[in-house]
């Protein structure tokens, strides 16, 4: 029944207040958010918590399995569950959204990938660490108090939240403890955008703070319930576990994102000799942390030449792989490869990437002849700091005869940029060459 | 409309059951479709369409029962309210994977389910379970949101009639499990075999083609001196590459007509549907982006449409209209198909989006529609689709209704709700846990009994009241 539930007096509210059901347009009420706050156990008992961690059974698509949701200020969040039987994690790292997961369309990728960004609006209130009503202000929200509403036949207190981000969303509280009893709000089902609605129960006070034990969301076609059963505060937890992991080989390389000074030698062919060769390079860490690119602007003699370079990992092949874009000759060069040595400390002395196109069919041909390159690369091997002295070497070497012989075609030193310089916005327009 | 040839005769060693000459069986069959045309008529559930009154086939003989309705207008006396252990439990055998819900002539049980291996059609006895006989229908289908057959054993015309996730299309001897013909979608028509369509759980790259043969076939009884004989089978191929719908007739299989080239895969099976006035019967099925009306030989007459992805059944009322709904935003929408002097058009009466139905089909309660909108049960006013209430609490389930008000709820992870439905709410007599795991299968009552099954299990429940516990 409509009324089930909800006490005579409201019934009778509801009978005669005109506003309900058509919620108002919204007063800030900061008494009413106060209260809101004190029963969640008040700014005070929030603070006092650092870390959180919630396990308990999961249901999704009527199958039941364990979950462990960690939460990290400021507002890092890492959920660890099950999709049907494979493990599945959705995580912010207080930057970043990302998950891996494998369930059906929404994602067919079997590592850890940035999460979509229809899903990451919504994550991102999930994985605020106080709820919306604790130190709303000091956090960006705007709060606005919409009076009595129903939603399916039961009345409420209707808040609006907007994040600060953007995101708008409604939140329903019990009328007697003024706990949230439920949260409409915009979330993202099987790719598509859908209205996910949640509702809070089995409150219980934990470190003077108020959980609920019971989370039931309807989305889409599934009705997700987490059945808390352990809540600890103040578990040591370590920021390695939000971050989004990536393969070992790329985190070597991501660690060379900078402004790097470069000089060496090069021979512009294998007929010439090699003339000097200076410039600068500004390598970044792109899509997540997935690619590493570089724009190197490099003069050789007279000749001003532009080369881009992508470094990602293939992690079917298990190989690294390098692509090279030289505007001169328009040629797009694949090199594969694997890394050797192991990291030291700072994860970058002594490991050396040795990647050719021998086994790629990117080779270059010229009239008769096969072109095969190879570049190797060599992290901390002249220096064991990054001081002024060369962090890393990049060596390039033709190959005439498949692979048989390398003949040196240069060697570059990279060498951090002793100021802080403009990065190389040569790669940044359209790409052409410049001589 | 196509006149096709006949069906290809079955395959004995395809099958666990003894070979068995085509022509007796064709006989057989063929005598029992006579034999079901002597049998009376009874009038259909409330929400059947109108005129269309149904031979006495058994108390549940098909996906959803009487009518793929999802309800049965009358019903022994009864338990009005169970104690906390619930009605009692008759039998509960194992059973294994599969969504298909049990078919009952009144005499046995039917069912799919499937092995480590290989998709079945079993026979059981209702008083305790027992098997009786059962066949091989194809290899097991695997998704890792539950394996086995999707759709319902048929039971018409004195034949079972199965179909495999596989999409092969088989008509037993419903008292022996002789098999008497068979048509293979996918050679037939084109039809994806379900290999491709997501077999090793490996979801297919469009998500229409991942489940498989899913549609129950459809018996329909021709109206007197109808050209295409007496009785009718209609099948869903599930065929992107031929007719995604077929016409055939019973006894043997032949390809009577097709239709709907090139659907592809649909979830919700055909149903009958009966226009306003003096209308012919119409067949009904809701594909990938339309729900269309047809002709009983098989022309496409209206066309509305829908949401590209739609699993529950629509259901036709008893004055014209017909109720669809999908767990999209597409929502629900109560329509009336009718002709007037342009030919057929769809008027729409209402539409909303307070009960998006996913795999559970809404029904017709008194004055209200009612149904699952995701976890939550909702009934909205039949006239103007307002929400008139909702209640959560029962789970993602599916519901039918026994008499006028009477509702059995199950939910997703197996708990049984006893219900009574008015315009004010839903007032609940009785719960009992089931099964402990998830539980996606309408149940089917016949005669006083409830038949629930899961992917492991299957249950029977004894509802009836002793006289004293009579409502």
């Amino acid at each position: 029944m409509i009324c089930s539930g909800v006490n005579a007096i409201v019934c009778l509210l509801l009978a005669v207040a005109p506003s309900v059901g058509t919620p108002s347009a919204g007063v800030h009420d900061t008494a009413l958010f106060a209260a809101v706050a004190a029963a969640l156990g008040g700014e005070d008992a929030w603070r006092r918590i650092e870390t959180m961690e919630l396990v308990g059974e999961h249901t999704s698509f009527s199958r039941t399995r364990p979950f462990t949701i960690r939460r990290m200020r400021p507002d890092l969040y890492r959920f660890d569950y099950f999709e049907s039987t494979r493990p599945a994690v959705v995580a912010f790292d207080g930057e970043h959204a990302w998950w891996h997961k494998t369930f059906t369309v929404e994602s067919l990728v079997d590592w850890p990938v940035p999460m979509p960004l229809l899903y990451a609006r919504g994550l991102r209130a999930e994985a605020a660490f106080e709820p919306p009503f604790v130190r709303a202000s000091a956090r960006g929200l705007e709060l606005l108090d919409r009076g009595f509403a129903e939603l399916d036949g039961v009345s409420y207190r209707q808040v609006d939240v907007a994040w600060p981000w953007g995101l708008e969303e409604s939140w329903y509280l019990d009328h007697d403890s003024l706990l949230p009893a439920a949260r409409v709000a915009p979330g993202a089902y099987l790719r598509m955008p859908w209205t996910q609605r949640t509702f809070y129960g089995d409150y219980r006070r934990v470190g003077g703070v108020a959980i609920p034990h019971r989370i039931d969301t309807e989305i889409g076609n599934d009705q997700r319930v987490l059945e808390i059963h352990g809540v600890r505060l103040g578990v040591p937890l370590s920021l390695a576990l939000f971050a989004r992991p990536v393969p070992p080989a790329l985190a070597s390389f991501r660690r060379l994102a900078g402004s790097w000074r470069v000089e060496g030698t090069m021979r512009p062919n294998l007929e010439q000799a090699a003339l000097p060769a200076r410039g600068r390079s500004t390598i970044r860490v792109a899509a997540g942390g997935d690619l590493v690119t570089e724009c190197l602007e490099l003069d050789v003699g007279a000749v001003r030449r532009v080369v881009r370079r992508w470094w990602s990992w293939d992690r079917f092949a298990e190989v690294v792989r390098v692509v090279v874009f030289d505007p001169r000759s328009s040629h797009l060069d694949v090199l594969d490869g694997s890394l050797d040595g192991g990291p030291s400390e700072d994860g970058v002395d002594g490991l050396k990437l040795r990647v050719s196109n021998l086994d790629t069919g990117t080779s270059w041909r010229v009239h008769d002849r096969t072109f095969h390159r190879r570049e190797t690369w060599s992290l901390g091997a002249d220096a064991a700091s990054r001081n002024d002295r060369a962090a890393f070497v990049l060596e390039l070497e033709t190959s005439l005869d498949a692979g048989i012989a390398w003949r040196p075609r240069g060697r570059l030193a990279y060498a951090p940029a002793q100021e802080p310089e403009e990065a190389v916005t040569a790669c940044s327009d359209e790409l052409r060459p410049l001589d | 409309m196509r006149r096709q040839p006949a069906a290809r005769s079955i395959d004995p060693t395809t099958f666990s059951s003894p070979p068995i000459a085509r022509r007796s069986l064709k006989v057989a069959c063929v005598f029992a479709c006579l034999l079901a045309a002597c049998a009376p008529l009874v009038q259909p559930p409330a929400s059947t369409p109108r005129g269309a009154a149904v031979r006495v086939r058994g108390p549940w003989p098909e996906f959803q029962g009487p009518g793929r309705a999802a309800q049965v207008p009358q019903a022994p006396r009864l338990l009005d309210r169970w104690s906390a252990d619930g009605p009692p439990e008759l039998w509960r055998r194992p059973l294994g994977a599969g969504f298909s819900q049990v078919a009952t002539d009144g005499q046995r049980l039917y069912t799919l389910f499937a092995d480590t291996a290989t998709e079945f059609v079993v026979a059981l006895d209702p008083a305790d379970g027992g098997t009786l006989w059962r066949r091989a229908l194809g290899p097991r289908y695997v998704d890792e949101w539950g394996d086995g057959p999707r759709a319902t054993p048929l039971l018409a015309g004195g034949s079972l009639w199965a179909l495999g996730t596989d999409g092969v299309l088989v008509c037993f001897d419903p008292a022996t499990g002789e098999p008497v013909w068979s048509l293979d979608f996918g050679e037939r028509f084109g039809a994806a075999a379900a290999p491709t369509m997501g077999r090793g759980g490996l979801p297919a790259a469009d998500e229409t083609d991942r489940f498989g043969h899913t549609a129950t076939p459809l018996w329909v009884d021709l109206p007197l001196g109808h050209p295409l004989g007496e009785a009718l089978l209609v099948a869903y191929t599930s065929s992107s590459l031929g007719p995604a719908l077929v016409g055939l007739e019973p006894a043997t299989g032949r390809v009577l007509w097709t239709a709907l080239e090139t659907a592809g895969p649909a979830f919700s099976s055909p149903a009958l549907f009966a226009p306003t006035g003096d209308e012919e019967l119409q067949i009904v099925q809701i594909i990938a982006g339309r729900v269309v009306g047809l002709s009983l030989d098989g022309v496409e007459l209206w066309s509305l449409p829908w949401d590209w992805v739609t699993i529950a059944q629509p259901v036709a009322l008893s004055d014209g209209a017909l109720f669809v709904s999908t767990v999209n935003d597409w929502g629900s929408a109560l329509v009336r198909p009718h002709r007037d002097s342009d030919g057929w058009r769809v008027e729409e009466l209402w539409r909303q989006r307070r009960l998006r139905t996913a795999w559970s089909t809404a029904v017709p309660i008194g004055e209200l529609i009612c149904g699952f909108d995701n976890a939550t049960f909702r009934c909205l006013g039949r006239a103007d689709g307002a929400l008139r209430w909702a209640q959560r609490g029962l789970g993602k389930g599916n519901f039918l209704r026994i008499g006028e008000r009477r509702v059995l709820l199950l939910s997703d992870r197996g708990r049984l709700t006893l219900g009574h439905v008015d315009d004010a709410g839903l007032e609940e007599r009785g719960s009992v846990e089931v099964f402990a795991g998830p539980s996606w299968t309408l149940p089917s009552f016949a005669e006083g009994r409830l038949y629930l099954r899961n992917h492991e299990e299957l249950v029977a429940l004894d509802l009836r009241a002793l006289p004293e516990d009579a409502s």
